[in-house]
């Protein structure tokens, strides 16, 4: 795609956001985006990436691509629509967000600047060792792989619990080091020279914090909608008690928000208080956290591995190094905001290739 | 509902605070950090909208970063809540950043 065709693209969908978000009242906007309408159905991401290469070249790029339930459909025609109904006793809409469970699967064709493919997963499990119950050490399992070197690696190892960066938690920020310790094993796919085992010490840390909070709607109207929501399908306790006979046949990991609400409800109030008071205090206090919203969120990743035993191709200690700011420019919309991250070192599934690369792109999820 | 079987709710809810707490550093924000501590403190005698309040908080709000928690992040923190909670049950997935601390204790507590 060539950068006009870009910029066309991206400037027609942030007009159709901004558009879209004036046509709707502030409580109607922040319910839609939280409750119960499934949310992420779609996705459209536009962005342009200056990349440097190790020998001082560029390879910049753009890129569009609009996903459905987490698969890409095509670059035109995308058919966007909203789901409105609203059924308290229906499961939720899947949403391609989802989990992939004990293990999960990253596939990305082209992402590799040589123009490859990259294939990564990755799972942790919680082990119990004799004598090392104290530690509370995570097994991991880990499978890389790229189609430009053609190698294929696969690991194993223990991993400790999530420790505090010091001085980070005075600050409020979310912070967390998990480190590690891997045995490795590459396999060259057309040839024996790449095949090799090494050991690896690996790091994982996490700084980040959200800025500039504000309502993005008001909460005494958010909380009326919820509310009226409510009281529409269970208007008295009785009646709720037999809708929540009807949800609870829904396995908790499928319920919408609301309906686990109408639970929570239900669990917090005896027979014998007033129905009213006890969804309107629920109501009230929902709304004041779904209204919430950050101007500004930033956030840095480092991930490193040494190679302690073996001979790795390049530098023993290699790491990636992240910084992202995403900003939500818009007053009344939490789905659509603006990212500018920075990649620096090497990617685990490709680490004979350094990344050195600014994005910027906007993002709108609905 | 009886007491006990309330009690026990607003308790499971502050053990996902608390793992949550443990596996990010966080409390959910700038504007929750103060209500989330203080309902942590006294569950049980917490007012009802401070329970649907820390109740509605989504796990991007302890994460941060949209793409977080990743898989490995989800079965830690899976861990750390079936630890708390006193169960030994496999994660049956179905959850993800845009799930609230409700809707994950609900999927703890019926595993």
């Amino acid at each position: 795609m060539t950068r006009s065709r870009f910029l066309h693209a991206l400037v027609i969908a942030l007009l159709w956001g901004v558009v879209h978000a004036q046509n709707k009242t502030v409580d109607e906007a922040a319910v839609d985006a939280q409750n119960p309408a499934p949310i992420n159905m779609f996705e459209a991401e536009g962005g342009y990436r200056w990349s440097k290469r190790p020998d001082k070249t560029r390879d910049n790029e753009s890129w569009v691509r609009v996903l459905y339930k987490g698969a890409l459909i095509k670059e035109a025609g995308t058919p966007f629509k909203e789901a409105q109904s609203l059924d308290l006793a229906a499961p939720a809409v899947p949403t391609g967000a989802g989990d992939r469970n004990t293990w999960s699967l990253r596939y990305e064709n082209g992402k590799a600047e040589a123009g490859g493919s990259l294939l990564e997963a990755e799972g942790v499990q919680a082990l119990k060792l004799r004598g090392l119950d104290n530690l509370d050490l995570r097994g991991t399992a880990y499978i890389g792989g790229n189609s430009v070197g053609k190698t294929l690696l696969v690991a194993a190892g223990l991993e400790s619990p999530p420790m505090r960066i010091p001085f980070a938690s005075e600050t409020g920020a979310s912070n967390w080091v998990v480190v590690g310790i891997n045995g490795q094993h590459q396999e060259a796919v057309d040839t024996q020279a790449g095949d090799a085992n090494s050991a690896l010490v690996t790091l994982r840390a996490f700084l980040g914090k959200a800025f500039g909070w504000r309502k993005s709607a008001n909460v005494a109207e958010t909380a009326a909608k919820l509310e009226s929501q409510l009281l529409k399908q269970a208007p008295t306790f009785a009646e709720g008690r037999v809708l929540a006979e009807r949800i609870q046949k829904i396995p908790a990991n499928q319920r919408t928000k609301l309906q686990q609400l109408l639970l929570d409800t239900l669990g917090d109030v005896s027979a014998d208080e007033n129905w009213n008071d006890a969804v309107k205090q629920m109501a009230a206090g929902t709304a004041d956290a779904i209204t919430d919203q950050p101007t500004l969120a930033v956030y840095g990743e480092v991930s490193g591995w040494r190679t302690v035993s073996g001979e790795p191709e390049g530098p023993k200690t290699k790491s990636l190094s992240t910084i992202t700011v995403d900003y939500w420019f818009l007053d009344k919309r939490d789905n659509m905001f603006l990212r500018l991250r920075y990649e620096n070192g090497y990617e685990r599934a490709l680490p004979t290739l350094k990344l050195n690369r600014l994005m910027l792109s906007a993002t709108l999820r609905f | 509902m009886t007491d006990d079987v309330k009690a026990k709710r607003r308790v499971n809810r502050k053990h996902v605070l608390g793992a949550l707490h443990d596996e990010t550093g966080g409390r959910g924000g700038d504007t929750a950090e103060d209500r989330v501590k203080e309902y942590c403190e006294d569950p049980e005698s917490a007012e009802r909208t401070e329970f649907a309040f820390v109740g509605a908080l989504t796990l991007q709000r302890f994460y941060i970063d949209p793409a977080k928690p990743t898989s490995a992040q989800r079965s830690s923190l899976w861990t750390n809540i079936m630890q708390r909670l006193e169960k030994e049950a496999s994660n049956p997935g179905g959850w993800d950043k845009d799930t609230n601390v409700s809707q994950l204790q609900a999927i703890a507590e019926e595993a």
